[in-house]
């Protein structure tokens, strides 16, 4: 599946599959004006760098453009941390 | 706006040549703006979005009303401490992160943010903004944090993080849903919590905010606000928590763990304003502050 396929309704669905290498490429740069990459862990096992189809689609720095070809994958949410239930945890 | 414009904009150093026609001395004719009012306006302006008059004269009367000469505040003064002001208008993040207290400067967003009409939202997936380093804030124990919740939650695993730093020095509130509500100032040993979470969790956007006051010497304690009803919450423990320039996010958790931040959790929430001032100490001046905000929201079609 490439961004082309995908609605907007179904952005928060998929997300863009990095190597490990395009993720280190992409942490503190722009995608657009004030706008910064996040690559993310998702919840596989084991995990995949991800980031979300919103930082694909609204990619216009030029140096970034090769995020619009990136492998489309469905979103797996790691799991969350359990809420913090106490004064002393944290 | 594309790359290259932002470029070209953003290396203008006259910013005067963006300034709106509104003044009798620039030739508009009307009536003057508030000159705070006036320099977001033109940020806004300069960065490439243009200032409908409805919205102009909703942001002139918001300013107008934080210094206390506004339609709806004669009485309050929010603008002298103010630290951060987000009105979140635009259509892309170089616009919505104009911070509207010091025009020249912006906040960034990282992740999948989405920018529209209704302000700067997640996407519960990696989206979040640098809301304000603790540092910034010149009185640890007199300050308020409030927001503006654009989008009803359709969901009640959803959580709305709103300036969360842990582990290690901290400010910040949260709310738990859906079967916990929870504000916070510092880190856990501020958390304000609900009796045997008893409070129902609110679903509903709307004005949230919490406010820090005095010290723990002094019976410090800090103030919930949901929508209008307040929960107080005595402070467990002393601290000081504003020496650090870590930024705090909004709509995400910045965790610190093994000898690091990492941002975990985020909120697939929608903001559509956020102000830290000085504390607001009644409730009384929570109603006089939210009829501002509120207002301020309907005449940009925000209201929920």
């Amino acid at each position: 599946m490439n961004l082309t396929e995908l609605k907007a309704s179904e952005y928060d669905k998929f997300v863009g599959l990095l190597t490990p290498i395009q993720k280190d490429q992409l942490v503190g740069r722009q995608y657009a004006p004030n706008s910064y990459f996040n690559p993310v862990l998702d919840g596989n096992e084991p995990p995949n760098w991800i980031i979300s189809v919103e930082e694909i689609a609204n990619c216009v720095n030029p140096h970034y453009e090769w995020v619009k070809a990136l492998p489309i994958i469905p979103w797996v949410a790691p799991a969350p941390p359990e809420p913090i239930d106490t004064d002393a945890t944290n | 706006m594309s790359w290259a414009k932002y470029k070209r904009l953003s290396s203008s150093k006259d910013l005067s040549i963006f300034r709106r026609g509104t003044t009798a001395s620039d030739g508009g004719g009307g009536a003057a703006n508030d000159p705070d009012a006036q320099a977001y306006i033109d940020a806004l302006d300069a960065a490439g979005y243009t200032v409908s008059g409805a919205e102009e004269t909703a942001i002139n009367n918001h300013f107008l009303d934080l210094k206390g000469t506004g339609p709806n505040n004669s009485t309050y003064d929010w603008w002298t401490g103010c630290v951060r002001l987000l009105p979140f208008i635009g259509t892309n993040a170089a616009q919505q992160g104009i911070e509207g207290q010091n025009p020249a400067s912006a906040i960034n967003f990282y992740g999948g943010m989405t920018f529209s009409s209704i302000g700067a939202e997640g996407n519960g997936t990696n989206a979040y903004f640098d809301f304000f380093a603790p540092n910034e804030i010149p009185d640890n124990y007199n300050n308020s944090l409030w927001v503006y919740e654009t989008k009803n939650l359709n969901d009640n695993n959803q959580i709305l993080y709103l300036g969360e730093l842990e582990g290690n020095v901290g400010y910040g509130i949260r709310f738990w849903f859906p079967d916990k509500l929870e504000g916070r100032h510092g880190y856990a040993n501020y958390a304000f919590r609900t009796p045997d979470n008893t409070l129902v969790p609110p679903t509903t956007g709307g004005f949230y905010g919490t406010t820090r006051h005095q010290t723990c010497e002094e019976g410090g304690f800090f103030d919930l606000y949901l929508r209008g009803a307040k929960y107080t919450a005595n402070l467990s423990s002393c601290g000081n928590f504003t020496n650090t320039a870590d930024q705090v996010p909004g709509l995400a958790r910045r965790v610190y763990s093994f000898g690091s931040y990492a941002y975990s959790q985020f909120s697939p929430c929608a903001i559509g304003y956020a102000l830290i001032t000085t504390g607001v100490s009644t409730t009384t001046e929570e109603a006089a502050l939210r009829a501002c905000v509120e207002a301020f929201m309907t005449a940009l079609n925000r209201e929920v």
